[in-house]
This record gives structure tokens, C-alpha cells and sequence, in this order.
């Protein structure tokens, strides 16, 4: 760099200078961005821009033989949402692809509970607000040991909506070590309340003494001493799709009574109910088979 | 005379049948207040924004297929159909030729940049069939349209064959055999004379901008 005092603009104008010229240089790019950018990238931006993608790790450091949790943890622009994995009526759930090294397994995410989101036109989807934090397994094979070092990297496609919907995109990359132990790391806090969204299994249900029962094609579910249910479906091959839902798929008190179609050759109700009982709210996954598939 | 009361036995016979028919019409009707595979579509007027009225049923008088699209050119999955592919065009151009009727309806909110846009946006894309308004959302309700795109299709006699998506490829990147358009099959048995063998389908896109 020149530093001779002919090449040095003199301190009065040096800070105007500069200011003026960074002016320039983002007007001249955004012009830019603007002419070259079709309405179709633009909006794609802008959907980007409503929600942020991270990655972040549950502990210190991968370990090999144990299942690692990562996040995919988008941080969402207030008044927006994204979509559960089941939409519900429109819209749709995020999509990830992963970019991972050799001896890395990426499983299927753990889906926190939604929220229902009712809008004119009867319109019934399952969605968040504020945040998403997807959790998913990593496991290591055994061609990846201790000392080494593993990086993910996703990329999210997404839909996002308020009274608009954009396409938007986000990606992130994570680099981890591989270690035999490790440590809960500074994203801790984060797992922890997301983990309280996660809908337990339905064979971990024992303790709340869940009743079903099929009358035609109505399925009744009852949660003893529950002051508050809501029905989330799953939808899948032979999974039978509760009807009228904005009626039916929340109560107060403790029973639900979920209205069907045909049922046809439907093997299953798979189900995410949200609890309100004795002052809490737990989410437990439910599985019922239809009448005459028990 | 003996044949006049058998004729007004007849008579009276005939008007308590029509009435019963016609109950049990009424009756059956109000469950399927919504369109309905398999029944008559409700029949509807609109105006498409450039001012041109339309009728369900005089197309059908005409004894057409009708096609509908439930439309929001701000919606991604709209956009992906108009402008990053050229699904709408090519069906309606292609079938437009075999007498079916293709019509866009946007049952956008006033208030909604999908309703705001929409003139624009016809233009910008040239929709060749016109675009109806919908905005109070009278027609969007009667078919239970959630979704843009939300594709129904109607045939000659009137009757609602086809309700669902467009195709199987919400992500826009599916081709060859992998790819399959929903309407263009029901189309094609319709052409054929048979009946329509994926009648339903979940639809994708983003929810209808009804009004409140």
C-alpha cells in the first residue's frame, strides 16, 4: 500500500470520502441486483431472507457407535411460518439436503409438535411460528474414528408464508470433531426446549392410560384427567384421513372424537396429540389400528 | 269414467314420486355442500378481469369439458406452473383444441398482492384463457378450493370428475415416466370415453387468500 502523503486524502475529507463512496457502491449493487434479478429471484430472496438456517450440534463432538443429534434450527421472521411435515390442507414442509463426508449417516428428523393454523375459507394447516429446530440423527460408521474431523453441510428449500408465501433457501455447514466422549455443547439450551416439543412414542405413553375406540368411522380418544386436546394426523400409505378437523381436531377436557371417511383399506391412525393436563403440556405420538386390522 | 281416475291415480302417483325424489335429492344434497366427485358441479357466474362475464353452465351447454385452476400469480407453486415451467399454457393449448374449456379462478382477498397483482401478472405471462374473479371467495368455497393451484375438472354433462393437484411434482423436478399430470390423464380418458381413474389427489401450493 502507498502510504506517501500526496496518496493520503486529507482528514477533513477522508470520512465523507469514504462514506460517499460505500453509498455509491451499494446503490450501484442493489441497481444492479435489481435489473439482472427475474421477480422469480427476487422473491426467492426475500424468502431467504425471513428465516435463517443453522446448524448446531447437541454435544462437543461426534462419537462413533452413539447416535449424535444435530439441529437444523431455523430462526423464523416474526408473524411468519413454515409447515409441519404434514402440511395439513396447503403449503409444505421444509426440504433438506445434506452434503456429508464418507462413513457419515444422516437420518430422518425428529418433527417438534405444531401448532394449528386456521385460516378464512376454512383452511386447517400445522405449522410453527418464531422457531423450527428439526433434530436429526448422525451416526459414524466404523471407517470414521476419534482424532478425526467431520463436516455437514445442509441446505434447506423451504416455504414460507404470512398473508403471501415466498420460496426461500438457506444452508449452513458445521464442522465437528470425532471423539470416544464428549460434552453437551453451548447449544445445549436449545435441545432442551426443543426436545419438550418432540412427541413421545406411543409405547411410552403407559402412565396416561390413553383409551381409543372406534364407533362406524368415528374415533374417540380419551386422556384421563386431560382439560385440553389437539389432534395433529400424520398422513402416509394405509394411514386413515380424519375428516372435518377444524370442528373436531381440538377439545377442551379429555376426549377427542375424530371424525372419518372412508375408511376403505386403511390399516392405521397415526396421530400427534397435544396434552394440556394437570397444568402441563406434554405431545405424545399415537398409532390405532382401524376396525377389523387389530 | 274409470280412465279418468286411473289417470288421475297416475297423476297423483306421479307428483308424490317426484316428490319423494325430490326430497331425497334435497336431502342427499346438503352433505355434499361442497363439490363433490361424482355429482353435478355447482354451477357459477364470474367476471374475468377484462370485464367478460362467464357461466358454468352455458359451456356446458355447449357441451364442454371444463377445466378449473384455482390461480394466485404470487404464489410460488403459481409461479413455478407459469413462468419457471409452462404447465397451464401447454395443457390449455394443447386440450383447447379437443373443445375443453380452461378457465383461471383467483379467489384472492381484494386486500391480497394476489389479488392486487393479478392483472399484471396476466399480462406479463399472456394467460390465453381468461382469469375469473373470484374475490369474495362465493365460487372458492362452493368447490372447497384450499390450494393454488387447485385443479377441478368437469365434463360434458356436468358432472365434477376430477379434483386434486396437478401433477405428482410439488418440487418441480421430476421427468419422464416419474412425472405425471393428473389433469392431462383425466383429460385424456374423458377424450377417450372412459371414466377418470384418478379422481382425487391431494393438491399442493399455498392456501387460497379468502377473505375474512
Amino acid at each position: 500500500m502507498n502510504r506517501s502523503p500526496e496518496h493520503r486524502p486529507t482528514n477533513r475529507f477522508r470520512r465523507h470520502d469514504i462514506r460517499a463512496r460505500r453509498i455509491l457502491a451499494a446503490a450501484f449493487a442493489s441497481l444492479l441486483v435489481t435489473t439482472l434479478a427475474s421477480p422469480v429471484h427476487a422473491q426467492m430472496q426475500q424468502g431467504s431472507d425471513l428465516a435463517t438456517v443453522s446448524l448446531k450440534a447437541e454435544r462437543s463432538a461426534l462419537v462413533p457407535g452413539e447416535t449424535n443429534w444435530i439441529a437444523v434450527h431455523f430462526a423464523i421472521e416474526p408473524m411468519w411460518h413454515l409447515y409441519w411435515k404434514n402440511p395439513g390442507d396447503s403449503g409444505q414442509p421444509p426440504f433438506l439436503k445434506w452434503d456429508t463426508p464418507d462413513g457419515v449417516s444422516v437420518g430422518e428428523p425428529l418433527w417438534p409438535a405444531p401448532l394449528r393454523h386456521v385460516s378464512p375459507g376454512d383452511i386447517l394447516d400445522y405449522t410453527y411460528d418464531h422457531e423450527l429446530a428439526l433434530l436429526v440423527p448422525v451416526t459414524l460408521d466404523r471407517t470414521v474414528g476419534p482424532g478425526g474431523s467431520v463436516t455437514l453441510t445442509v441446505n434447506a428449500d423451504f416455504l414460507i408464508c404470512k398473508d403471501v408465501c415466498l420460496f426461500g433457501n438457506g444452508s449452513d455447514t458445521i464442522a465437528l470433531t470425532v471423539a470416544s466422549e464428549a460434552e453437551p455443547s453451548g447449544a445445549h439450551p436449545l435441545f432442551e426446549r426443543t426436545r419438550r416439543f418432540i412427541p413421545r412414542e406411543a409405547d411410552e405413553a403407559s402412565e396416561l392410560n390413553i383409551e381409543t375406540s372406534w364407533s362406524d368411522a368415528t374415533l374417540r380418544i380419551t386422556v384421563p384427567g386431560a382439560t385440553g386436546l389437539v389432534y395433529f394426523p400424520e398422513r402416509g400409505e394405509g394411514l386413515a384421513d380424519a375428516v372435518d378437523l377444524i370442528e373436531h381436531g381440538q377439545a377442551d377436557g379429555d376426549t377427542l372424537r375424530i371424525p372419518f371417511d372412508d375408511l376403505g383399506e386403511d390399516v392405521a391412525v397415526h396421530a400427534v396429540l397435544t396434552i394440556t393436563r394437570a397444568g402441563e403440556t406434554t405431545h405424545q405420538t399415537i398409532r390405532v389400528p382401524t376396525p377389523g386390522h387389530d | 269414467m274409470k280412465l279418468n281416475r286411473i289417470a288421475a291415480a297416475l297423476a297423483c302417483t306421479a307428483i308424490a314420486v317426484t316428490g319423494i325424489t325430490m326430497t331425497a335429492a334435497a336431502i342427499a344434497g346438503p352433505s355434499h355442500d361442497k363439490a363433490t366427485v361424482g355429482h353435478q358441479a355447482p354451477d357459477f357466474t364470474l367476471t374475468d378481469f377484462n370485464g367478460n362475464s362467464h357461466t358454468l353452465s352455458e359451456y356446458l351447454e355447449d357441451e364442454k369439458v371444463v377445466v378449473l385452476e384455482w390461480f394466485n400469480p404470487t404464489c410460488p407453486y403459481v409461479v413455478l406452473h407459469h413462468d419457471k415451467q409452462s404447465t397451464m399454457a401447454d395443457l390449455s393449448a394443447k386440450y383447447g383444441k379437443e373443445n375443453v374449456v380452461w378457465l383461471a379462478v383467483n379467489s384472492s382477498n381484494t386486500e391480497n398482492p394476489g389479488y392486487t397483482k393479478c392483472a399484471d401478472m396476466i399480462e406479463k405471462w399472456n394467460v390465453a384463457y381468461p382469469v375469473l374473479d373470484d374475490s369474495d371467495g362465493t365460487v372458492g368455497k362452493m368447490y372447497g378450493a384450499m390450494t393454488t393451484p387447485h385443479m377441478f375438472v368437469i365434463n360434458a354433462d356436468g358432472v365434477l370428475v376430477y379434483n386434486g393437484a396437478i401433477d405428482n411434482d410439488s418440487r418441480g423436478n421430476k421427468s419422464g415416466n416419474d412425472k405425471v399430470n393428473y389433469v392431462a390423464n383425466a383429460l385424456d380418458e374423458l377424450l377417450a370415453g372412459n371414466a377418470v381413474s384418478m379422481a382425487t389427489t391431494k393438491p399442493y401450493g399455498c392456501s387460497v387468500k379468502y377473505a375474512k
